[in-house]
């Protein structure tokens, strides 16, 4: 193997560590997103007007 | 081919090497043709006993030494029972082709990975100049370098698989031809 290609085996290497730490950040940082939008949302509101609906077909 | 032939054509096979390892080899091979000469041979008969000079130039590039390509050459000429021809080609049924078909197969996959990879990229980092993405903007660049190193990686892995693939396929090719013509079991 050629100084050159193992330049560029340590180059692979480290972009496939940074891709899988970044990858790990990423996605923590999509669940603190989607966790805060959840816990803003108005859950007692959507299912509250499903279920009134729900019980005047009945009625 | 007569030995000014078939010395012309080892000798335009053999260019790349140094010049006083081609001469020596060269010298060599005339000895052979005046040994063979004296003992009664034809020039061509000669030429056909050492073989292709493609061939023969591949295997001092190789850095084998003229004794012993032509041990090897007598071994062929005494008694080739065809296992080796028997055994390319079996192997390569079962195992060779397919062996090449699937790292082919990886290296077109990793290609196309790298493809929808610069794709994403592009589509995420419109949609940011776009404004499309407002809010989750953090997110969506964490993303995004991710994409990058993912994208880096699989160039690294293509420049290095299609350069090895070429060289190893280069090499499985001579090992083939090698068996098929000397056999197994004799370096």
């Amino acid at each position: 193997m050629k100084k050159g290609d193992i330049k560029l085996l340590i180059t692979g290497a480290i972009a496939l560590f940074m891709a899988c730490f970044l990858g790990i950040i990423t996605l923590i940082v999509f669940a603190v997103k989607l966790g805060g939008k959840a816990m803003e949302y108005d859950w007692k509101g959507a299912f509250g007007n499903s279920c009134s609906t729900n019980a005047s077909i009945e009625d | 081919m007569n030995k000014t032939e078939y010395l012309n054509r080892l000798s335009n096979e053999l260019g790349h090497m140094p010049y006083g390892d081609v001469k020596d080899i060269m010298q060599s091979i005339e000895e052979h043709f005046d040994e063979g000469l004296s003992e009664g041979r034809s020039e061509e008969e000669i030429a056909a006993g050492l073989g292709d000079p493609k061939e023969l130039a591949n295997e001092f590039k190789d850095g084998a030494k003229f004794n012993q390509i032509m041990k090897k050459r007598k071994k062929v000429d005494n008694g080739r029972d065809g296992t080796g021809r028997i055994f390319v080609v079996v192997f390569n049924i079962f195992v060779g082709v397919a062996m090449w078909l699937v790292l082919l197969a990886a290296i077109i996959a990793a290609l196309c990975i790298l493809g929808v990879d610069l794709g994403i990229i592009g589509v995420i980092v419109a949609s940011i100049i776009m404004g499309k993405i407002t809010e989750f903007i953090v997110p969506f660049i964490f993303l995004l370098l991710t994409l990058i190193c993912v994208a880096i990686f699989l160039v690294v892995i293509l420049i290095l698989g299609i350069k090895y693939y070429g060289k190893g396929l280069k090499a499985y090719i001579r090992w083939n031809r090698h068996v098929w013509n000397y056999g197994l079991g004799e370096d």
